[in-house]
C-alpha cells in the first residue's frame, strides 16, 4: 500500500494546472466524439487518477468518470468516512461511496442520455469492474480505448519536470549514499526507506539483487507526489568481477546514445557493442520504461522496440544481466530525453542542490 | 467459504517446533488443492497476482513475485507451470523450487501463457482473482480454451488458505517480532514537532532491517476529533497528542499486524478511559474465541462491550469498518464483523481490533493477532497491551 506523504501540493502544481490537465483531456474527449470517460485505478495502478486530481488511492480500487464538461466524479467502493481525507487531499469534490461499480456508475448516468463512453486502457480493467459498469450502461457505446491519459502525460509540464528532477535528486542521492556504505543489505536497504520516505516519497519499491559472486545490485522505484523515478546501481565487491566494468561500459554506451527519437531496438544496439565480455551462458535485457509506466514498471502495456520516445519525454532506462547459476545484476537511471541528447535525472548530489523536504 | 482441516502431521517434533520442510508444504498445499479441485469439478486451476494480490501466487511457488502480473497454472493431473510479468521473478521462483516450468511473458498476453492453456485442455477452468483479471488476459484464456468453462476460484484459495499449518505458524511468530520491533520504534521516536510521514520512514526504516519484503501502515495523528486512519500527512505532533496506527509488517510471505495507540506525553483521562474501554472489547473478543466459532460471534462479542458502555453506536460503519481481519499471506482476509458467518477453525489466524472513533478521545487503535487453537486462542505477539506514552514527548 501507498503510506508515504500524501498532502496537497499547491506549491509543486500550480492551481491553474489541475484544472488545465482535465480540460485538456476533456478537449480530447470532445474531438473523439466520447461523451464520457471511465479511467479506472488501484492502488498498484492509479497514475492516470492521481495525474488529474492529486487523489491518492493508497488501497483498494477506484473509478474515475470525466464528462466532456463539468468537474470529474470519483467512484470508490471505499467507505465515505475517507472522503474528508480524500477532499483535502486532492481537487476532487465529487466522491461517492457505494457497494459496486455497477451501482455507482448506474446512479452516476441517471440524468445522463446515452452516448459513446470509453474505457481508458479497456484491456488492463478487471473483469469484475467492467463487466459491473458496461452492465449498467444500458443504451451507451462502449469503447474500449488505450492509454489516452499517459499518452497526454507522456511529455511532462515544466511543473512536473521540477518534480521529477526533485524525485531524481533525492533518489539518486540516497542511493549513492548506500552504495558507498559498508553495512550489510538488510541495513543499506533500511537507510534507503528511512532517507527517502523520509524527505517525502508516497511509495517506494526496493530491490536487491546478488550475484553468485558476491556482487549486490541495489535500486528503488518510488513515487515523488505524482510522479515516479527509478535508479539501480551496482555495490562494488572485493573480488571485481570483469563483467562488472562490461556492464557499466555498455549502460554508459546506452545513456550517451539516448535523446529524443531514439527507439528501444537503438538503445539495445549501443549496448550491445560492449557487452561481449560478459561470462558464459549470461544474457541481457535492456528496457525503456515511460516515466508514465513506472508503477507498474511499464509490464502492462505491449512495448514496442522500433517506437521512438518523444523529444522531451522521460523514461527510466535498465540494462538487467542474467547469468547461468540464476542469478542477477542491473543498472538504471530515469532520463529526460532531450533532442541532442540525454539528462540523467537520478544523480547524486549535494544536500544543498537537491530540494529534499 | 470451507477451510481445509488443520495439519494432521501435528505430532511429530519437527511439527511442533515449526520446523516442517518446505517440501512437505508443498505437497500439503499441492494435495489440498488437488482435493478441493476434485469437489469443485475443476480439472485446472490459474492463480492470478494482481500486483496488490499476490497471495495465492504466493502459496502455490513460496517466491516472493514481484511482477505486474503473475500466474501460476496447475492442471489436475499435469505439473504446474508459473509466469511472471518480471523477467527476474523465474530466476525467484525457480530457486524456490515448487515450480520449475517457470516463464517470462515478455509482452502483456504473451503467447507462452496461451500455449500452456491450451495444452492443459481445462474444460472447467477455476481462475483465483478471476474478479481481477484485466480483461485482456481473460480474452487471452478464452481464445486458448473456447470450449472451457471458466469460473471464480478466488473463495476455493480463501478456504486452502484459511487454517495455518505449523510451517506456516513458525513464519507469523516471526513476522510478529517484526511487529514488536515496530511499534518500539514507532513509540521511540514520537516527539512534538515531527511530521506523520517521518515516523512512517522511522518504522519503515526499522522493519526493512530486521528482513520485512512489505507492510501495511495507516496512521492518525491529533486529538479527539480524529475520525480514522490514513496515510501520512506533514501534520506536526503536539503534546498530547493520541498517535494511532496499524503496522502489518510482511516476513517469508506472511503478514502480521498490531494495533495500538501512543500518546505524546503523558495521557489525558480521556484517552485512559478510551483505552480500558477499547482493551476490554479486545478481551471479550479473545475471550470468545474457540474452534468453530464465527467470525460473528468474535465481532458481536467485542461489539457488545461498547453498548454495554453506552457506545454501540460507534460500532457501525459510519464510525468503523471491522472488528479484525483474518491474517496469512493476505493481510485483510476474512472480515470480523457482525453478519460474517464464516467459521473460523483450529490453526486461523486473525487480528482482533475493535478501532473505532469515540468521544472520549477520538479514534483509538488497539487489537492483537491470535491463533485459534483447542481450547481458545494464543496470542502471537507478546507487546503489552496498554496506552503508550512517549519519553521524548514527556519532556517536552
Amino acid at each position: 500500500m501507498k503510506r508515504g506523504l500524501w498532502a496537497p501540493s499547491a506549491e509543486d502544481v500550480p492551481d491553474g494546472e489541475w484544472a488545465q490537465r482535465v480540460s485538456n483531456l476533456q478537449a480530447r474527449l470532445v474531438a473523439d466524439d466520447i461523451d464520457m470517460l471511465l479511467i479506472y485505478g488501484s492502488v498498484a495502478s492509479a497514475d492516470d487518477i492521481s495525474y488529474l486530481t492529486n487523489l491518492c488511492i493508497y488501497w483498494n480500487e477506484g473509478v474515475l468518470a470525466v464528462a466532456q464538461e463539468g468537474e470529474a466524479t470519483f467512484l470508490t467502493k471505499l467507505s465515505p468516512r475517507v472522503h474528508p481525507w480524500m477532499r483535502r487531499t486532492s481537487t476532487l469534490s465529487d466522491l461517492r461511496s457505494g457497494r459496486s461499480f455497477g451501482e455507482l456508475v448506474a446512479s452516476h448516468v441517471t440524468d445522463r442520455s446515452p452516448g459513446v463512453v470509453g474505457f481508458v486502457d479497456g484491456q488492463s480493467w478487471p473483469k469484475q469492474a467492467f463487466e459491473e459498469v458496461s452492465g449498467a450502461l444500458a443504451g451507451w457505446q462502449i469503447r474500449r480505448l488505450g492509454p489516452m491519459v499517459a499518452d497526454l502525460r507522456a511529455v511532462p509540464s515544466p511543473a512536473e519536470l521540477q518534480l521529477l528532477r526533485t524525485a531524481g535528486a533525492i533518489a539518486g542521492s540516497v542511493l549513492a549514499h548506500s552504495v558507498s556504505s559498508s553495512a550489510s543489505i538488510h541495513e543499506r536497504v533500511a537507510d534507503l526507506e528511512r532517507g527517502i520516505r523520509g524527505a517525502g516519497f508516497a511509495d517506494v519499491f526496493m530491490e536487491t539483487r546478488a550475484s553468485g559472486d558476491g556482487t549486490t545490485s541495489i535500486g528503488v522505484r518510488g513515487q515523488y507526489r505524482q510522479i515516479w523515478a527509478h535508479c539501480a546501481r551496482l555495490v562494488s565487491c572485493p573480488s571485481q568481477p570483469t563483467w562488472v566494468a562490461t556492464m557499466r561500459t555498455a549502460f554508459d554506451g546506452l545513456l550517451a546514445k539516448a535523446r529524443g527519437g531514439v527507439s528501444d531496438a537503438a538503445l539495445s544496439a549501443a549496448a550491445a557493442s560492449h557487452l561481449d565480455g560478459l561470462p558464459d551462458g549470461a544474457v541481457w535485457m535492456l528496457r525503456s520504461v515511460d516515466h508514465t509506466q513506472l508503477a507498474t514498471a511499464g509490464e502492462l502495456l505491449p512495448a514496442d522496440p522500433d517506437r521512438p520516445h518523444p523529444t522531451g519525454s522521460v523514461v527510466a532506462v535498465s540494462l538487467e544481466v542474467f547469468f547461468e547459476d540464476m542469478t542477477s545484476a542491473v543498472l538504471a537511471d530515469t532520463v529526460l530525453l532531450g533532442s541532442d541528447g540525454a539528462e540523467v535525472l537520478t544523480t547524486a548530489q549535494s544536500p544543498d542542490s537537491a530540494t529534499i523536504r | 467459504m470451507a477451510a481445509v482441516a488443520a495439519d494432521t502431521a501435528g505430532d511429530s517434533a519437527d511439527v511442533l517446533a515449526g520446523n516442517d520442510s518446505a517440501e512437505r508444504e508443498r505437497e500439503r498445499r499441492y494435495g489440498h488443492l488437488a482435493d478441493a479441485m476434485g469437489v469443485a469439478g475443476l480439472d485446472a486451476v490459474l492463480a492470478f497476482g494482481p500486483g496488490w494480490r499476490r497471495e495465492n501466487v504466493r502459496y502455490l511457488t513460496d517466491a516472493p513475485v514481484q511482477g505486474a502480473a503473475s500466474f501460476v497454472l496447475v492442471p489436475i493431473d499435469a505439473a504446474p507451470s508459473a509466469f511472471s510479468t518480471r523477467r527476474s521473478d523465474v530466476e525467484v521462483v525457480r530457486a524456490r523450487d515448487w515450480v520449475t516450468d517457470v516463464s517470462w511473458l515478455e509482452r502483456p498476453y504473451a503467447v507462452v501463457l496461451s500455449d500452456r492453456l491450451r495444452e492443459s485442455g481445462a474444460k472447467r477452468l477455476g481462475v483465483a482473482h478471476l474478479e481481477l483479471l484485466p480483461i485482456g488476459y481473460l480474452e487471452l484464456i478464452r481464445t486458448a480454451l473456447p470450449n472451457c468453462e471458466i469460473v471464480s476460484a478466488t473463495a476455493l484459495f480463501d478456504g486452502l488458505r484459511m487454517v495455518k499449518s505449523n510451517w506456516e505458524l513458525a513464519r507469523m511468530r516471526r513476522a510478529a517480532t517484526v511487529c514488536a520491533a515496530g511499534w518500539r520504534r514507532f513509540v521511540e521516536v514520537l516527539e512534538p514537532g515531527l511530521p506523520e510521514y517521518r515516523i512512517v520512514a522511522e518504522v519503515e526504516g526499522e522493519l526493512k532491517r530486521l528482513g520485512a519484503e512489505d507492510n501495511f501502515m495507516l496512521i492518525a495523528s491529533g486529538g479527539d476529533e480524529v475520525r480514522g486512519m490514513t496515510p501520512p500527512g506533514d501534520r506536526r505532533l503536539q503534546p498530547g497528542d493520541m498517535v494511532r496506527t496499524e503496522l502489518t509488517p510482511q516476513m517469508d510471505g506472511y503478514w502480521l499486524q498490531i494495533c495500538r495507540s501512543a500518546v505524546v506525553g503523558p495521557p489525558s483521562d480521556g484517552q485512559k478511559r478510551s483505552f480500558e474501554l477499547f482493551n476490554e472489547a479486545v478481551e471479550a473478543g479473545m475471550a470468545a474465541v474457540h474452534p468453530g466459532v464465527t467470525a460473528h460471534e468474535v465481532a458481536k462479542a467485542e461489539n457488545d462491550v461498547f453498548r454495554s458502555r453506552g457506545y454501540g453506536e460507534y460500532c457501525t460503519s459510519q464510525y468503523t469498518r471491522v472488528r479484525g481481519h483474518g491474517h496469512g499471506l493476505h493481510l485483510d482476509e476474512t472480515p470480523i464483523i457482525e453478519g460474517n458467518e464464516t467459521v473460523l477453525p483450529e490453526g486461523s489466524v486473525f487480528i482482533i481490533h475493535p478501532n473505532t472513533y469515540t468521544p472520549l478521545a477520538g479514534y483509538h487503535v488497539l487489537g492483537d493477532p491470535v491463533v485459534v487453537t483447542a481450547s481458545g486462542c494464543a496470542t502471537l505477539i507478546d507487546t503489552e497491551r496498554k496506552l503508550f506514552a512517549s519519553k521524548l514527548g514527556a519532556s517536552a
